[in-house]
C-alpha cells in the first residue's frame, strides 16, 4: 500500500535546518532517517518543497486567483515529502512517527487512491 | 475536586474493571455493560454532590448499570417476558448491599484472549475492559490510527457476544493454551510503554500491565507462568527508578538506585514458580533478568549462565527478540564478537530491516569487534528507528564515538 508522509514543521523549525551550524544534528537525524526507509525498502520517492515558495492557482467562476504562499491556514509550512510502500496504515504510522519532523511538526499520513494511468 | 466527584473517580479507578468483569460475565455483552457502566458513573457524577456519597459507592454503581442494561433489553422489545420485570430494581430500592463482589476479572481476561479473538487485539481489549482506559488513549500506545482501533475493539466485542464465548475460567485441556495468551497479551501491554517518550505516560501504561499481571498471579498462584511474568515486570520495574535525565544502558546504573523490595519479591515468586518443574518463557525471561540484576550488584555479569537460559528460551519461544539478546550475550561469554554478528546475520533480514535493537546491538558487536565505521552506520540506523528521546540522545553519544574512533590517528 502506498501513502505518501507529508512534513509539516513551524518556520523556526526551518530557519535552525537551514543554518550551517545549529542545522548539522537535525539534518544528519533527517539524512538517517531517509537512509533509515531506503534501507527498508520501502521509500518510492521523497523531496523537499521550496516552505516559502508555494503558489496558489485557483479558477472560480471563470476567473482566475493566484496567490504566493505562505498560506495562513496553519502555521506549519509544508517543508517535504516521502511516497512509501508499506503493508499496512500501522507501518507507515510507525514510520511517520519515527520522522524527526514528528517532534518539533506534524507528520501527516495519506493513503494514496491509485488513478488509472493517463493515456500517452 | 468535591467529595463526589473525588468518590467517583475512586470507584472508576478501583473498582471499574471488577464491575466491568462482573456485568460482562452476567449478560454475556462486554459493549453493552461498557455502555451501561458508564451511564451508571454519569448518573453518579450528577446525584452525588446532591444526595451525598453512598455507603457503598460500588454497589450503587453496579444497581445503576444494571438497571441500564434491563431498560435497553426493554427497549429491544423484550418488555414482556416476565422474568426480567422481576429482575428490575426498583427506582427507590433500599440500600443495596455492600457484601463484596466476587471478582470474575479473570474470567473476562480469558475471554479477551480468547483464541477466537485475533490475537493483534487480545492487549488492547484488556486495556479497555478490565482496566477502562479508552479506546483514543490505547490508539496512541499502540500507534494505530484511533478510528481503526475502534472498529478492532467494537468488532472483538461483537463477537464475544455473538459467538457466546464462555465467560468461565477454562478447562484443564485447553488451559495452558489459554492462559499462555492471557500472558502474553499482558506483557504486549506491558511492553507498549517502552517506546514512549513521556515518563508520566509510559509509567502509567507500565503500571497498568503490571497491575493485571499481578492480578492474574495473585489468583492463579499455582500457575508457574502467572508468577514469571510477575517476577519479569517486576524486575523490569525495579530498575524504573534508574530512568533518569539519560539514558543509561543496565551495565552502567548504579544497582542502588533500584527497588531491592521489588527485586525480592521477583526472586521469591521465581523461586516458587522453579518449585513447578515447568519452565517456560517468561520464567526464563525473568531468569535472565535476575542475573543481569545480580550481575551488577556483584559486578560480574554471568554471560555463560545467561546464555544457557536463552539457548533455553529459544527453543521454546525463538522470537526475534530472544535471538538478539542471544547473540550479544554469546558474545561476551565467549568473547567472540564474530560469533555474536554471525547470529545477527542469521535473522531474516526483512524481520530487521526496520527492527531498532537488531540495529543497536549489531553495532554494539562491531565496536567491540574493532569495526568503528560500520558500528557508527549501524548505531545511525539505530537512531533512526527509535523516538524515545533519551535513547535517541544515547545512540547519538555511541554514534560519535564511534565515528571519531574511526577516523585514521594523528
Amino acid at each position: 500500500m502506498e501513502f505518501v508522509l507529508t512534513f509539516h514543521q513551524p518556520a523556526e523549525v526551518f530557519e535552525v535546518n537551514d543554518d550551517p551550524v545549529r542545522g548539522i544534528e537535525p539534518m544528519q537525524a533527517w539524512k538517517l532517517y531517509m537512509e533509515a526507509m531506503a534501507g527498508a525498502g520501502i521509500l518510492r520517492g521523497a523531496n523537499r518543497l521550496e516552505q516559502f515558495g508555494g503558489t496558489a492557482v485557483r479558477v472560480r467562476g471563470g476567473k482566475r486567483q493566484v496567490q504566493d504562499g505562505p498560506f495562513a491556514e496553519t502555521k506549519d509550512l509544508l517543508g517535504g515529502y516521502a511516497v512509501i510502500d508499506v503493508a499496512s496504515i500501522d507501518e507507515a504510522l510507525k514510520w511517520a512517527e519515527r520522522c524527526p519532523g514528528s517532534a518539533v511538526g506534524v507528520t501527516m499520513v495519506w493513503p494514496v487512491r491509485p488513478m488509472p494511468k493517463p493515456a500517452q | 475536586m468535591n467529595d463526589a466527584a473525588a468518590a467517583a473517580e475512586a470507584a472508576a479507578r478501583g473498582s471499574y474493571g471488577r464491575l466491568l468483569a462482573w456485568l460482562a460475565w452476567q449478560w454475556r455483552d462486554v459493549a453493552a455493560a461498557e455502555d451501561a457502566l458508564a451511564d451508571a458513573f454519569a448518573a453518579a457524577l450528577e446525584r452525588w454532590p446532591r444526595d451525598g456519597v453512598p455507603d457503598a459507592p460500588d454497589a450503587w454503581l453496579l444497581t445503576a448499570a444494571r438497571r441500564r442494561l434491563l431498560m435497553a433489553v426493554r427497549r429491544q422489545r423484550l418488555a414482556d417476558d416476565p422474568t426480567l420485570t422481576v429482575l428490575w430494581p426498583g427506582e427507590h430500592a433500599a440500600a443495596p448491599d455492600a457484601a463484596p463482589l466476587p471478582d470474575v476479572r479473570l474470567r473476562l481476561l480469558f475471554v479477551c484472549a480468547h483464541p477466537a479473538i485475533d490475537a493483534g487485539v487480545h492487549s488492547a481489549l484488556m486495556l479497555q475492559t478490565v482496566l477502562g482506559l479508552d479506546a483514543a488513549r490505547i490508539a496512541s500506545a499502540f500507534l494505530v490510527k484511533p478510528e481503526a482501533m475502534t472498529k478492532r475493539l467494537v468488532r472483538a466485542k461483537a463477537k464475544i457476544r455473538d459467538a457466546g464465548l464462555r465467560f468461565e475460567e477454562p478447562g484443564p485441556d485447553e488451559r495452558p493454551e489459554r492462559l499462555a495468551s492471557v500472558l502474553e497479551a499482558i506483557y504486549g501491554a506491558y511492553t507498549l510503554h517502552w517506546g514512549l517518550a513521556d515518563d508520566a505516560d509510559s509509567g502509567e501504561l507500565a503500571g497498568e500491565a503490571r497491575f493485571l499481571a499481578e492480578l492474574v498471579a495473585s489468583q492463579l498462584p499455582g500457575e508457574p507462568e502467572a508468577l514469571g511474568l510477575a517476577a519479569l515486570l517486576w524486575l523490569c520495574e525495579a530498575r524504573r527508578p534508574a530512568r533518569r535525565a539519560v539514558f543509561q544502558p543496565l551495565h552502567e546504573q548504579d544497582p542502588r538506585d533500584w527497588d531491592a523490595a521489588l527485586i525480592g519479591q521477583a526472586n521469591a515468586a521465581l523461586g516458587a514458580a522453579a518449585a513447578h518443574c515447568a519452565p517456560g518463557p517468561f520464567q526464563l525471561e525473568a531468569a535472565i533478568q535476575a542475573a543481569h540484576t545480580q550481575g551488577r550488584i556483584d559486578g560480574r555479569v554471568p554471560w555463560d549462565g545467561i546464555t544457557r537460559l536463552y539457548e533455553r528460551l529459544l527453543e521454546i519461544a525463538p522470537t526475534v527478540g530472544a535471538r538478539i539478546a542471544h547473540a550479544v550475550a554469546l558474545a561476551h561469554a565467549q568473547p567472540d564478537p564474530a560469533a555474536g554478528l554471525r547470529l545477527l546475520d542469521a535473522v531474516e533480514a526483512e524481520r530487521v530491516a526496520a527492527h531498532q535493537p537488531w540495529w543497536a546491538a549489531r553495532a554494539h558487536l562491531l565496536a567491540m569487534a574493532g569495526a568503528h565505521a560500520d558500528a557508527a552506520a549501524a548505531y545511525g540506523r539505530a537512531l533512526a528507528l527509535t523516538v524515545e528521546p533519551r535513547l535517541r540522545a544515547w545512540l547519538m553519544g555511541r554514534l560519535r564515538a564511534e565515528e571519531a574512533a574511526s577516523r585514521p590517528a594523528g
